[in-house]
């Protein structure tokens, strides 16, 4: 608290300093124009001074709906180097090497924790809704914290402020539609977008069976906007996206993300803007199961897990000569439950854990000589555990379970400092080196309950027993940008400290969860290639990511670094577009990866007449590799009045190839002792069509 | 009580799926010897049994090891039995086994002139308090039953004196056939009377058929052993290990020292031993 103190004062000395001299400076850069306000402003890889930072917009989504006619940003970002996809779908991500927890996925500026429906074939960012993304590959800008490995940032659509507009799409399994318009013209709009799959409805139309059984998702954004003058803007944007799972009679579930935030804007002057942001994000699982069920008394069961955060953000940016300056603070309580199962509504455990996380940050954009730019700041974050009058656990140096303890006040403070600085040096116009080093820190966690992700994956958050993660990543690379060719390459290495993972035959779904945990280290390098044509008859890109990401955990594999669960040593992305005339627009996309890590065994035995393996070490066998080719193409139809349309046709994995999504070691049902590697891949060749439709 | 929420769920999202068996490599190991070894409180069910590991592509029963010595001997005194192998199986019995409650023990196998060892004590007598057949959840017997057989779930009560946590693993028996077996749980230290539910899938059980409920109480060591072991063969499992031992000199497997109880229960069993709870 001391050190939160202090720094804090540390802070409030430098506005005191700086905000006459900026106050002043305004009067005299008027020179300067720079993009603060111009936020569309396009920006060449090789003038950029942060690494590793991709920029996915709504537009080139469009060209690209290869999944049932989705247009989907998460997809799109996956294909980027140093970006990997767990299975192929546009769900579990990750950056870098690092953990599928590991990025902060934002909503503008909110938290979206599962950005995944239906196990990751679908995310919660369509290009109906989202204008765009911006991914950041672990070299983020001070305002971004509380993740230790890449930040992905979408951007509302705000509604038009002069005329009305309807957007839609119908597909197979999906539609979608969106509404635009002013509310007082040139003053305030709003956005209204909604979007859900049927394919429950028209299986239960040919199948009595499944009547009564539900698998589906539906999701919503909306948007208002006031712009009280030329200064003054003021935002309130929502988001709410359920999926559902209901098996008659047995058990049903559902997992869904809520998002409320307002956003004020103030404009002093040209290239000075003021931002505050106040937010609330939920995720939330439910699960029942009538388990068992006696004549006179039905037993009900149910799982909750449940992530709450209330965030508060407000930041300065300002240019001054050739200074662009950024200032803030932000603040976030975090209420969660980890997993609570209730008998007929009594909870059987009843864990609740509170947190609070406060950051101050600074930063400076310095043109120190034309061709070299300099981005140096310091973002000190701090986690407050918070007890509440909760259960805390109590281990013994094995971490074992010794007992229970209620807790209050601040149970446990971390305190992150976290510097980052970014070099630019453009030795020709269009072309330049640079180098950049990171520090960030994360207090919450991600814990599987399996080999799959799956959204009964359970979420904690740092503890008495489990400290915040810290990550520090080097980055050296060399961007240039040729008439319409882009080629960049980045080298990275990065070290993570306290990385959570189970101890050895753990049990997942132990209510104490944190005895079954273990805290070890974490390394990840690699190198990223990105060859790309922005325009012309034929664009596209080619992305191929070299990369390894290891752990080392005390106890786990004679404490020697082993392979992470997201490693992938080989990582080629080619996308292929072509629009050989205004109307017609075809895309191909192949991808490959190296097959996930597992744990497979090396010798068989038995015990209590059940067939065990023997591991040798974790994550020692690879699952075969993931790659299949895509093919989209979009024919725009005669315009009628005011209606556009397009027709979309697509074809997923066009070879047929079955990628595997989890393995499993299993006895032969017909010889019992025999086992077998079966492999479970989840999408194979998938045809779709779809009617994409503008009504102005 | 257990859920495999995410074991259902994902099964759930099959319909979506394809599976197919496929060739992995996975690294070779010399074979290494398995032992499983019990010493209970009652008259014929001690045991050890003995084999090695072997490549999971084969295909035959496990290889039995032959010509062992095994002796189990209380420690602190001149107790010793001694074990003998039946039919060259490679499980070896000793009839006047028999274990008492809170002694120690020393199992002793030697195979090869290699000795294998391992010491276990046996726990406080288990708080098995009554067992009974309750109405199973219609939606189960749909689910998971084939060729005509139905799912019974038996509801077995217990109660925990002590102040700290009681490890138990259940055993039921339907003619003589293992129907459910490692049903391990904890009671905590409050429970001081509770129940478990134990769904015994896809049996052929008549009206007139009885089942054997055997409870053992085991210590927290057995526990965790026994744990891993049900988690490594478990589905879908987060990190799959290689099941804990406690015998020394690298051998897989383990030495239990255990202290049951048992019960014979009937479907629609009116005598009042098992109140409702």
């Amino acid at each position: 608290m001391y050190y939160l103190i202090h720094f804090t004062k540390v802070f409030v000395y430098f506005l005191l300093i700086s905000i006459p001299y900026l106050l002043h400076s305004q009067k005299r850069d008027s020179s300067i124009l720079d993009n603060i306000i111009i936020t569309n402003q396009k920006e060449q890889k090789s003038q950029q001074v942060l690494m590793g930072v991709e920029k996915i917009n709504a537009k080139l989504v469009n060209k690209l709906s290869f999944f049932f006619g989705e247009r989907d940003m998460m997809s799109v970002t996956a294909l980027m180097p140093g970006v990997k996809s767990e299975s192929g779908g546009q769900g579990s991500i990750s950056i870098r090497g690092g953990g599928y927890d590991q990025n902060l996925v934002l909503l503008d500026g909110a938290t979206i924790y599962n950005p995944a429906h239906l196990l990751g074939a679908f995310s919660v960012f369509h290009s109906d809704a989202i204008k765009n993304v911006t991914l950041y590959k672990g070299t983020a800008p001070a305002r971004y914290g509380g993740r230790i490995s890449g930040v992905i940032e979408a951007e509302s659509r705000e509604g038009n402020n002069t005329s009305y507009i309807a957007k839609g799409g119908l597909g197979i399994i999906t539609s979608r539609l969106s509404i635009e318009g002013p509310i007082q013209k040139g003053k305030s709009s709003f956005f209204l977008s909604g979007r859900r799959t049927y394919a429950d409805f028209v299986a239960k139309t040919f199948s009595k069976k499944i009547r009564g059984n539900e698998l589906y998702f539906y999701d919503g954004n909306a948007q208002i906007n006031f712009h009280f003058n030329e200064k003054n803007t003021l935002s309130f944007i929502g988001y709410y996206g359920q999926d559902r799972l209901n098996l008659k009679d047995l058990f049903s579930i559902n997992w869904s993300n809520l998002v409320g935030l307002s956003h004020y804007q103030h404009i002093f002057s040209y290239n000075s803007v003021f931002n505050t942001y106040l937010s609330f994000n939920q995720y939330k699982v439910n699960l029942n199961l009538d388990r068992t069920r006696t004549q006179s008394k039905p037993l009900e069961i149910s799982f909750l897990s449940r992530i709450n955060e209330f965030t508060f953000r407000s930041e300065w940016e300002k240019v001054i000569y050739q200074h662009k300056i950024l200032v803030g603070m932000s603040g976030l309580y975090r209420n969660n439950i980890p997993g609570n199962v209730f008998f007929d509504g009594v909870a059987l455990s009843n864990l609740r854990r509170n947190m609070a996380e406060i950051a101050i940050y600074a930063q400076d954009n310095w043109q120190i000589i034309p061709k070299l730019n300099l981005q140096y700041g310091l973002r000190l974050q701090s986690y407050l555990i918070i007890g509440g009058n909760n259960d805390f656990y109590i281990l013994d140096k094995d971490r074992n379970y010794i007992r229970t303890v209620k807790m209050n006040g601040i149970v446990k403070q971390f305190i992150s400092p976290e510097p980052r600085i970014a070099l630019k040096y453009s030795f020709k116009p269009n072309h330049s080196f640079k180098i950049a080093y990171n520090r960030n820190s994360q207090g919450v966690f991600l814990i599987n309950n399996s080999l799959a992700s799956l959204p009964t994956d359970r979420w904690i958050i740092a503890s008495n027993n489990v400290p915040i993660s810290t990550s520090n990543i080097g980055v050296i690379g060399y961007a240039s940008n040729i008439h319409e060719w882009e080629f960049s390459t980045e080298a990275y290495y990065k070290f993570i400290n306290n990385i959570v993972d189970y101890k050895d035959g753990a049990n997942a779904n132990d209510p104490i969860i944190d005895q079954q945990l273990l805290i070890g280290k974490g390394r990840t390098y690699g190198i990223e290639f990105l060859i790309r044509k922005h325009r012309g008859l034929f664009s596209g890109w080619i992305a191929y990511t070299l990369a390894r990401a290891e752990q080392k955990t005390p106890g786990v594999n004679n404490n020697q670094y082993y392979i992470s669960r997201q490693d992938r040593l080989h990582d080629f992305n080619i996308v292929f577009i072509t629009t050989p005339n205004p109307r017609l627009t075809i895309a191909l996309l192949w991808t490959y990866q190296t097959g996930r890590a597992v744990s497979l065994p090396s010798a068989k035995y038995k015990l209590i007449d059940r067939t065990v393996f023997l591991y040798k070490a974790r994550n020692s066998g690879r699952m075969p590799p993931n790659h299949h080719l895509d093919f989209s193409l979009s024919y725009k139809l005669k315009h009628y009045k005011h209606l556009q349309s397009e027709l979309a046709f697509s074809i997923f994995n066009v070879y047929a190839r079955e990628n595997p999504f989890i393995i499993q070691i299993k006895e032969d049902p017909e010889m019992p002792n025999k086992v077998n590697i079966i492999q479970t891949s989840l999408f194979s060749i998938i045809p779709s069509i779809s009617w994409n439709f503008t009504i102005f | 009580m257990r859920i495999n929420y995410h074991t259902i769920i994902f099964s759930c999202f099959l319909w979506i799926a394809c599976e197919k068996k496929i060739n992995l490599p996975v690294p070779k190991i010399d074979p290494i010897v398995v032992i499983e070894a019990i010493l209970c409180n009652k008259k014929g069910e001690s045991k050890v049994s003995l084999s090695k590991t072997e490549d999971i592509n084969n295909n035959g029963s496990p290889i039995p090891i032959h010509n062992a010595i095994v002796k189990i001997s209380e420690e602190g005194s001149n107790v010793v039995f001694t074990f003998k192998e039946k039919n060259n199986s490679g499980i070896y019995y000793c009839n006047n086994a028999i274990a008492q409650i809170n002694k120690p023990y020393r199992m002793s196998v030697n195979v090869d002139g290699k000795i294998y060892e391992s010491i276990e004590k046996s726990n406080t007598q288990t708080n098995f308090l009554c067992a009974k057949i309750i109405p199973t959840n219609p939606a189960f017997n749909q689910l998971n039953n084939d060729n005509g057989k139905s799912t019974v779930s038996v509801m077995i009560m217990l109660n925990n004196n002590g102040n700290t946590s009681s490890q138990v693993i259940t055993n039921i028996f339907h003619k003589g056939r293992v129907v459910a077996s490692n049903q391990n749980f904890v009671l905590q230290p409050h429970e001081t009377r509770t129940s478990r539910v134990i769904n015994i899938r896809n049996i052929n059980f008549q009206d007139q058929d009885s089942l054997i409920v055997n409870v053992k109480l085991i210590n927290k060591e057995m526990y965790r052993i026994l744990e891993s072991i049900r988690n490594n063969a478990r589905q879908f499992s987060a990190t799959p290990t290689t099941p804990f031992s406690n015998i020394s000199n690298g051998a897989l497997g383990y030495f239990q020292v255990c202290i049951s109880k048992s019960d014979t229960i009937k479907k629609n069993d009116n005598s009042q031993k098992c109140p409702n709870l």
